[in-house]
C-alpha cells in the first residue's frame, strides 16, 4: 500500500515535470525577445528538472543511483544560474540598442 | 576540500573496499594540491555558530519555496500574457559587504525564475525582470535580509 | 501498477524527445545567436532528464553516470562560448572607440 502510494506520487511529480518542460518550450515560442525567452528556459532549468528528478527518485527507491541523481540536480542548480547569467551578459553586451527592447530603470 | 573530493569519489565508486579508499585518498589529495597551487583556492575554515548554521538552513528552505512560487507565476504568465509583457532592466545597489554573500545573492536572484542578474560588479547589480510586477521590491527582498543576518 | 508505471515512463520519454525536436526547431529559426544558445541549453537540460528517465525505465544504473558527465559538459560548453564571445566583443569595442558598446553607453 505504501509502495503504491509512493509510486503514484512519483508518477504525478514526473508528469508535472514533463508539463513544466512543455511550458518552457511553449514559452520559447510565445515570447518575442531573447531576454524574455531566457526566463522561460530558466523555469525549465529550475522547476522542471527538480520535479522530474524527485519523481524518479521516488520511483526508483533509495539506492546509489538515487544519490547520484541528487548530485546531478545539485550540480544543475549550482550551474544553471551561472550559465544564464553569462548568456544575459553576452546579450546585453552585443545588442546595439537595449532601450528599444525594454525600459531601463536606475535606482 | 579533501573531504569533499573523497566523498565524491566514494559516491562515484559505489563500493567500500580498501583499494578504492586508498586510490580515492591519493586522487583527492592530488586534486586538492592542484586546486591550491594552480587554481588558487583558499579554503580556510571559518568558525560557524549554531545560529548561523540554522539561518543558512532557513535561507535554503526559503530559496526553495521562492523558486517553486516564482516558477508557478512565470508559467501562468506564459499561458495568459504571451507577447505583451513589460520587461525591465533595473540597476540597484546592495548593502551586502562580502564577496561571498554577493555571489550567493546573485545566484539566488537568477535561480528564481522571472529575474536574471545581468551584471554584478562592486555591489551594483543589474537585474532583468520579466514583468514589472516581479521587479517591484527586488532590492528589499527576503534574501538580502537573511544574507545580512548570515553575514554578521 | 507495474504496467501503468512502465507505460507512463515510456510516454514521458517520448514526450520529452518530441519537445527536444521542437526546441531544436527554435534553435534553427532563432533570429539572434543568443536564441540558439538558449535553445541548446534547454535541450541539454531535457537530455539530462531523459537519460535519468531511461535509466529508471531500462533499469540500467550506468546511464545516471552518463547524465552526470553530460550535465558537466553542457555547462562547460555554454560557459566557454559566452566567455569567448564577451571577451571578443569587448576587445572589438575597445578598438572601435566605444562603438557598439551596449551597456556602458546606455
Amino acid at each position: 500500500m505504501v509502495h503504491n502510494l509512493v509510486t503514484v506520487i512519483g508518477l504525478a511529480s514526473l508528469l508535472f515535470g514533463v508539463f513544466v518542460f512543455f511550458t518552457a518550450v511553449l514559452g520559447l515560442y510565445r515570447f518575442d525577445y531573447v531576454l524574455n525567452r531566457m526566463h522561460a528556459a530558466a523555469v525549465g532549468d529550475a522547476l522542471g528538472i527538480f520535479c522530474i528528478l524527485i519523481g524518479l527518485i521516488l520511483l526508483h527507491g533509495w539506492s546509489l543511483s538515487a544519490a547520484k541523481t541528487i548530485l546531478i540536480f545539485l550540480f544543475l542548480w549550482l550551474t544553471s544560474p551561472v550559465a544564464s547569467h553569462l548568456i544575459a551578459e553576452m546579450e546585453v553586451c552585443t545588442i546595439s540598442n537595449i532601450k528599444k527592447e525594454c525600459e531601463v530603470e536606475e535606482r | 576540500m579533501f573531504i569533499l573530493f573523497f566523498a565524491l569519489w566514494l559516491l562515484m565508486a559505489g563500493t567500500m573496499t580498501v583499494s578504492t579508499c586508498l586510490w580515492g585518498a591519493a586522487v583527492s589529495g592530488m586534486l586538492c594540491w592542484y586546486c591550491r597551487r594552480t587554481l588558487g583556492y583558499q579554503w580556510q575554515w571559518r568558525r560557524y555558530t549554531i545560529r548561523q548554521l540554522w539561518s543558512a538552513v532557513c535561507y535554503l528552505w526559503n530559496l526553495l519555496l521562492e523558486m517553486l512560487k516564482a516558477g508557478v507565476v512565470v508559467m501562468k504568465l506564459i499561458y495568459t500574457r504571451g507577447r505583451n509583457m513589460e520587461p525591465k532592466l533595473i540597476w540597484f545597489d546592495t548593502t551586502l559587504q562580502s564577496n561571498r554573500s554577493r555571489a550567493v545573492l546573485a545566484n539566488s536572484i537568477t535561480l528564481t525564475a522571472g529575474t536574471i542578474t545581468v551584471e554584478a560588479q562592486n555591489g551594483r547589480f543589474c537585474v532583468h525582470a520579466l514583468d514589472a510586477s516581479l521587479a517591484e521590491n527586488i532590492e528589499s527582498c527576503q534574501f538580502q535580509k537573511q544574507l545580512k543576518e548570515l553575514e554578521a | 501498477m507495474e504496467q501503468i508505471r512502465n507505460a507512463l515512463l515510456t510516454g514521458s520519454a517520448f514526450i520529452l524527445a518530441a519537445l527536444m525536436l521542437v526546441a531544436l526547431l527554435r534553435a534553427i529559426l532563432g533570429p539572434r545567436f543568443t536564441d540558439r544558445i538558449i535553445a541548446v541549453n534547454v535541450i541539454n537540460t531535457m537530455v539530462v532528464a531523459e537519460l535519468v528517465i531511461l535509466s529508471v525505465r531500462l533499469r540500467e544504473d550506468f546511464l545516471v553516470d552518463v547524465a552526470l558527465v553530460y550535465a558537466l559538459l553542457s555547462f562547460l560548453t555554454v560557459v566557454v562560448v559566452s566567455r569567448v564571445m564577451i571577451t571578443w566583443r569587448r576587445r572589438k569595442a575597445e578598438k572601435g572607440h566605444g562603438k557598439g558598446e551596449g551597456l556602458r553607453g546606455a
